[in-house]
């Protein structure tokens, strides 16, 4: 795979991807992988020790908890949503870079 | 404001290397050309659930973005979510039924949320009449739906004190009176999700074509073969630094 998002963690990633890939195309899809215990699970708890304090340090932790909120706030607030302020009137060519590239960035990612 | 996009589509392969695929495609330029905008990749949960078989799968994945830092610099780090100007984050869930025939996915943003929310979802599935057919295809449903909430989100966050989202940016920007008092906040979001769902079109394409690609290497030279590839091609990378 790819880096993971912590250096360090690198070479536990490495060893847990090649594992997980391996199960996953030999056991799981051949339909004898159902066990939730397998050979993967004890490299993937050192990789995932590795990469908790990553996930704090870069603010992650949050993120994702903030998306579980999200996810709330939308339900909640597609449900009582009141007439909209103003109307759109001018869209400046600076806005429209703007909106451009905020857009590409996500749309990109897909 | 919402705006929907659907797509559907059939790949020329047998749904259990589809998944694998799915799982494979970030994981190295040499095999996805179309994925050297991912920085990198975390599993930050896999579990197998014992009633039903399924594998539960969470992954991050830091992709590049094209941001330039003069708009970062405008944007409040209640948008931004404080991340780094150079990458966004996405969230991504997937559920495999291998005795069901189906794959269910869906990608987030995690940063960037306030701007624009972009959630993919995808339902990869065998194809009910194939079943026994010769040469096994798998069909995939991909709906993304877009949602801007600017403007919403930093009044919902700061309460009372800025009383406009435009409040929070540079005066100088438009003259003084804030481009998004004077467009109207619900404006700005619709022109966001067009203008988002207009390029996702274009976008989606690659990342099938990066699916494609992977599906095909799949075929040629089997797990191993690409599991060998991406082993060489990280010792490559390794020479180099």
């Amino acid at each position: 795979m790819s880096q993971s998002l912590a250096k360090e963690c690198n070479e536990l990633k490495e060893r847990y991807d090649t594992c997980f890939l391996k199960w996953y195309s030999e056991k799981y899809l051949r339909g004898v992988g159902a066990a939730n215990d397998n050979e993967c699970s004890g490299l993937f708890k050192e990789y995932s020790k590795c990469l908790q304090g990553a996930l704090k340090e870069r603010g992650i932790d949050k993120l994702l908890e903030e998306a579980r909120e999200d996810n709330r706030e939308n339900d909640a607030a597609y449900m009582t949503r009141k007439k909209c302020e103003s109307p759109s009137i001018m869209l400046h060519r600076g806005l429209l870079t703007f909106l451009e590239s905020t857009i590409y960035t996500h749309s990109h990612s897909r | 404001m919402v705006l929907t996009h659907t797509t559907k589509d059939t790949y020329t392969h047998p749904f259990p290397t589809v998944t694998l695929a799915y799982f494979l495609r970030y994981c190295s330029p040499q095999l996805n050309p179309f994925a050297t905008h991912v920085l990198s990749t975390d599993t930050i949960s896999s579990h197998v659930d014992p009633d039903t078989g399924r594998l539960h799968t969470t992954r991050i994945h830091l992709k590049k973005s094209k941001m330039p830092p003069a708009v970062m610099k405008l944007l409040p780090t209640s948008l931004t979510g404080g991340a780094s100007d150079k990458a966004s984050y996405i969230l991504e869930t997937s559920v495999v039924d291998m005795r069901e025939g189906w794959m269910s996915t869906e990608s987030r943003n995690l940063n960037f949320v306030g701007v624009l929310s972009v959630v993919e979802k995808q339902l990869y599935k065998v194809p009910a009449e194939q079943n026994t057919a010769p040469n096994p295809t798998t069909d995939v449903e991909t709906t993304v739906v877009f949602r801007s909430r600017l403007g919403e989100r930093i009044r919902d966050r700061l309460g009372p004190q800025p009383q406009t989202a435009a409040a929070l940016v540079p005066a100088q920007q438009e003259g003084g009176g804030g481009w998004l008092a004077r467009l109207g906040a619900r404006g700005v979001q619709r022109s966001i999700e067009s203008l988002a769902s207009t390029k996702t079109i274009d976008q989606l394409s690659k990342s099938r074509e990066g699916m494609r690609i992977i599906l095909e290497r799949l075929r040629q030279t089997g797990i191993m073969g690409a599991l060998e590839l991406r082993k060489m091609a990280r010792e490559r990378a390794a020479e180099t630094v």
